[in-house]
């Protein structure tokens, strides 16, 4: 008798730990403290026990009950806690809801991102028209007609004198004509130029230009400026050289490089080798351009400079090709967000 | 262009290393984008700027490494033969605008034949093509210094004459490359007594160009127009070694000595037995132009401290004569002034600031300092204009609102039903007169092209859930022929609403509108309305202008099948534009508290049923109107059609929020409002309560 209590208990003990449910727990109350249960089935055959063994057994399966009991009590409690039981149960495997997240255009991003180094060295934001005349795009910007410097110009005209602007450059020029220096100005906008489209040009790509202009801006105010943007743009390890060059509206000029960030100016893919990449265009302005817009050249110096919003977008981003920015896949877009 | 180290050498006796070199020249703007070392050479690819001729030819380039480097040039040694007493070449320049100069030097007895090895070395590392020992030399000449030569083939010219003229309406060329070119007056040519024998520094004739059988030469050095030559090879499809120097100028100066090298040369390789004296027509007696350089002035532009005799130094270096010149200027503050005189080799230097420039690229960039102190002073606290400030927000929004935004082209192919839909005459569509396709035919008319563009690209990736914004612009003639362009906030939905995986409901037009509503709320800009019309390129079944204070500023809606058809796109695609200005001039980021009502506010709902005429501006309209300023929220919550409303009618709910400023409302006073309202809607609108 003693070892079937034993047994009984040992069983009951494991099965109630095993109940996933309170179904199964009720069945387990059923099946062992029922009316017609296990337990109470012992409990009925104590009257037919020896008088002698019936207190020690008798305890023995009170206690068993009592056992029993105990433990659907404690797995029900134990099964009341496991959320899966829980009405509100969430499954915090699924996905969130997220709210609605729109990207903003790389290109848009980076001319703020630019923009924003400017404002805070006091520049002020202008912008000018994109359908311009041969007086603003050409002409005023000592770009002369019929010369070889047109050829890094070319453009696209519309009828009577009238084309798409082929660099930021004239808004310089509708600026000076009615502003009086000093100031600092910065020009984000579009431009147009007759290339056909693959994945490093457009017919039509965003610039970046700047002004300065004042009683002795200087070539070293250039540099300055210049460096100041580049490290904080590209990171306070970046190294920048200015070379030499020839644009039609300033003078000196200077292409500026700055150390590739790809492979820390050792050479590589993206910088072909060289360790740097060229970035912008820059220079005084030359005194035909003061000229132009009846300032005294004697007076006024100043310094203008240029870059490709593409080109540094490419760069800071890593994209190798120009067409993802028009073609606008919400794949692309969407990992700028 | 191409450039061999070891051959520069012959001019300049450096020391520098290939790539040390190829370093210092990229430093001073002679930019060295290549290096190719060949049999024990060290090819330069080089990138010379438009300003810069005398960079076009080994001499110039060593007058660089010169001043670079501080050293002396190599003299080139050549030894002009004793020339006949007579048979001097008879020149006539008819055009002296288009030929300034011209030198010709006849060359008698030549004997034409392959170049020896050295020379033919030489040409190919410069990029060029052997020829035959005369052609070769001429070549040969143009790189070492810059002055392109021509051989002519002087039996073969008619009356043994040359005339510099332009060529006349329906004259032809048959030039060396063996194709035939029609001529007429803007092409300058050399002629003989007869016919065209050469498209002036553009490419010689066949008939007269110089072969086995040659005997006699006659060489050309001369100096033709830049503009002329340039729009000469434009206008016959050409560039050459020849028309690319001329364009930029060459050397007026160096005409003769040029001719004369190539004379030495050409005598002694091809075994010449005798040569004429030049005959050389055009201008006499070049001078060097003179400018003033105040030291001054260089330090006030390039904000460096660089003493006078540094500046004299550095110009020198290059080649130029440097005289100081004291207290004689008056103009020129202080005694630090250069009288600067300029060869003829570097026409390029004609002001003051062409010499800063070079003091300050020989100097080194490099060795400027970076400032800041000045300029600093300016513009502080400038502030982001106020459209930028709203244009910010415009984004902000939007992204929020979950779209994305795009850039698209402004330029595209035209669209002749759009132009028809929006009646544009075609003569009134901003075509462009150069395009490189039909890709970058026109100038939008508006940003719904480029909206749907995107739409299509995505949707053929599979990818169509799409809400896209673009702040861009759309282009126009105004009423006075001047073509135009204006600021427009373009916003396009299609697809699904939310891209969640448990809901899944697709947008239309209301939610548009949502965002439209959300934008403008951001913007405090009030006193909009959308009026219900139908508006072109859009489904009249959904579409509305948006008016701020009565004044029309955009539209918005569902575009059109038949359009979408044109773009191969299946769903519905929602639109709107709308202009920036007045964006920019009704927006009022400013915000102001004003007093939290100080009685609360009871609601009744009324459910009717009206004919689908009777609008929800018309409804609400009239509740207000009933109420006066105690119905302070009027808001429809649920819309119906179907089953249990007759045919024609909607059914529809409102939720009418009264209260009163000055006291708490009491239920009857509610209710009789209530019973107003209901009266009045069934009066006005033949309403059925509910």
């Amino acid at each position: 008798m003693l070892d079937k209590i034993n047994a009984l208990g040992a069983e009951a003990s494991n099965e109630i730990k095993s109940a996933g449910d309170s179904k199964a727990l009720d069945d387990l109350r059923i099946r062992y403290l029922g009316r017609k249960g296990l337990v109470t089935e012992l409990l009925g055959q104590i009257a037919t026990l020896p008088a002698e063994e019936k207190p020690r057994l008798g305890k023995e399966l009170n206690a068993l009950k009592a056992n029993i009991d105990g433990a659907l009590k404690e797995r029900q409690a134990e099964l009341a806690r496991s959320p899966v039981m829980l009405k509100d149960f969430a499954d915090l495997t699924l996905p969130g809801f997220r709210p609605p997240a729109g990207s903003r255009h790389p290109l848009t991003k980076t001319i703020d991102d630019i923009c924003s180094i400017f404002l805070g060295m006091g520049f002020k934001i202008v912008e000018g028209p994109e359908i311009e005349t041969e007086f603003y795009n050409f002409e005023a910007l000592n770009i002369a007609l019929d010369h070889p410097s047109r050829d890094a110009f070319d453009t696209f005209y519309i009828k009577n004198q009238y084309m798409l602007r082929s660099h930021t450059s004239p808004v310089q020029v509708r600026f000076m004509e009615t502003e009086k220096p000093p100031f600092k100005i910065i020009v984000p906008g579009k431009v147009y130029r007759p290339d056909a489209v693959d994945a490093s040009h457009s017919f039509m790509f965003h610039q970046i230009e700047g002004l300065v202009a004042g009683d002795d801006v200087t070539f070293a105010d250039l540099k300055g400026a210049l460096s100041v943007f580049i490290k904080n743009y590209f990171g306070e390890d970046a190294k920048v050289r200015f070379r030499p060059h020839y644009f039609p509206f300033t003078e000196p000029s200077a292409e500026v490089d700055v150390s590739c960030f790809i492979c820390g100016g050792k050479g590589c893919s993206v910088c072909g080798k060289k360790g740097w990449l060229e970035i912008l265009g820059c220079g005084m302005v030359h005194p035909n351009v003061f000229k132009a817009v009846k300032y005294n050249p004697e007076k006024v110096t100043g310094f203008a400079f240029g870059m490709g919003v593409e080109r540094i977008a490419m760069l800071k981003y890593g994209i190798n090709d120009m067409r993802l920015f028009f073609e606008n896949d919400m794949r692309f877009l969407e990992q700028f967000r | 262009m191409k450039v061999s180290y070891n051959w520069l050498k012959e001019y300049v006796n450096f020391n520098a290393k290939p790539k040390d070199l190829a370093d210092k020249l990229t430093m001073a703007g002679l930019e060295v984008k290549g290096i190719d070392e060949k049999n024990g050479d060290f090819i330069y690819e080089m990138e010379v700027t438009s300003n810069r001729p005398d960079w076009l030819c080994l001499s110039g380039i060593a007058r660089e490494i010169q001043a670079l480097y501080g050293l002396k040039l190599k003299p080139v040694k050549s030894s002009l033969p004793k020339p006949a007493k007579s048979g001097k070449p008879s020149i006539s320049i008819e055009d002296k605008k288009g030929c300034l100069r011209y030198a010709g030097i006849l060359i008698d007895g030549v004997q034409v034949s392959a170049s020896p090895e050295r020379l033919a070395r030489k040409l190919e590392s410069a990029g060029m093509r052997q020829v035959n020992n005369i052609v070769d030399i001429t070549n040969f000449c143009m790189i070492e210094s810059g002055q392109p030569l021509h051989a002519f083939d002087y039996d073969k010219l008619e009356g043994g004459k040359i005339i510099v003229r332009r060529a006349r309406k329906g004259e032809g060329i048959t030039t060396i490359d063996g194709i035939k070119r029609q001529l007429d007056e803007d092409i300058l040519v050399i002629a003989d007594a007869k016919r065209p024998v050469a498209i002036a520094g553009i490419m010689g004739g066949r008939d007269t160009e110089v072969g086995l059988s040659t005997k006699k030469v006659l060489l050309e050095s001369a100096y033709f127009d830049p503009v002329l030559i340039r729009r000469g090879a434009r206008k016959l499809g050409v560039s050459t070694e020849a028309s690319y120097r001329f364009e930029r100028n060459v050397d007026l100066g160096g005409c003769l000595a040029a001719a004369q090298r190539a004379t030495s040369l050409i005598f002694e390789s091809a075994k010449a037995k005798s040569v004429s004296k030049p005959c050389d027509a055009g201008v006499k007696g070049i001078k060097d132009v003179r400018i003033t350089l105040r030291v001054s002035r260089t330090n006030r532009v390039l904000g460096t401290d660089i003493p006078a005799s540094k500046c004299s130094l550095i110009l020198k270096s290059l080649g130029l004569n440097v005289r100081a010149k004291g207290k004689v200027l008056s103009g020129a503050k202080g005694k630090n002034a250069l009288m600067v005189s300029v060869p003829s080799f570097r026409r390029d230097l004609k002001e003051e600031v062409d010499l800063i420039e070079e003091i300050s690229r020989i100097y080194g960039f490099e060795r400027i300092p970076e400032t800041l102190s000045r300029i600093q002073l300016w513009g502080k606290g400038t502030q982001k204009s106020r459209d930028r400030v709203i244009e910010d927000a415009v984004r902000e929004t939007l992204t929020g609102e979950g779209l994305n935004e795009v850039v698209t082209y402004a330029l595209r192919c035209k669209d002749p039903y759009i132009q028809q839909a929006l009646s544009i005459a075609d003569s009134q569509a901003l075509k462009v007169q150069n395009p490189l396709s039909s890709e970058s035919e026109a100038l939008r008319p508006v940003m719904m092209c480029g909206m749907l563009d995107v739409v299509a690209y995505n949707l053929n990736r599979k990818v169509s859930d799409i809400k896209i914004f673009e702040l861009g612009k759309s282009y126009f003639y105004k009423g006075d022929g001047t073509p135009s362009e204006r600021g427009v906030l373009a916003i396009a939905l299609c697809g699904m609403k939310e891209k969640d995986w448990h809901r899944k409901e697709a947008v239309d037009v209301f939610d548009l509108k949502g965002i439209i509503e959300a934008l403008f709320s951001k913007l405090g800009i009030t006193g909009y309305e959308f009026e219900v019309k139908p508006i072109p390129l859009l489904s009249p079944a959904a579409s509305a202008i948006v008016k701020i204070n009565g004044k029309e500023m955009g539209a918005l809606g569902k575009v059109d099948r038949a359009l979408l058809d044109r773009y191969d796109i299946k769903g519905s695609v929602f639109v709107s534009e709308l202009a920036l200005e007045s964006i920019y001039s009704r927006a009022k980021l400013e915000r102001k508290f004003s007093e939290l009502p100080r009685y609360p506010s009871s609601a009744r709902d009324i459910s009717l049923i009206v004919e689908d005429k009777i609008s929800n501006k018309d409804i609400a309209g009239m509740i207000k109107e009933t109420c006066g300023e105690l119905a302070v929220n009027v808001s429809p919550f649920d819309l119906y059609r179907g089953e249990q409303v007759p045919e024609g009618c909607k059914s529809i709910l409102y939720s009418v929020e009264y209260r009163a400023p000055d006291r708490t409302l009491t239920d009857e006073e509610v209710s009789s409002l209530d019973r107003k309202v209901r009266e009045v809607l069934v009066q006005k609108f033949n309403a059925k309560i509910r």
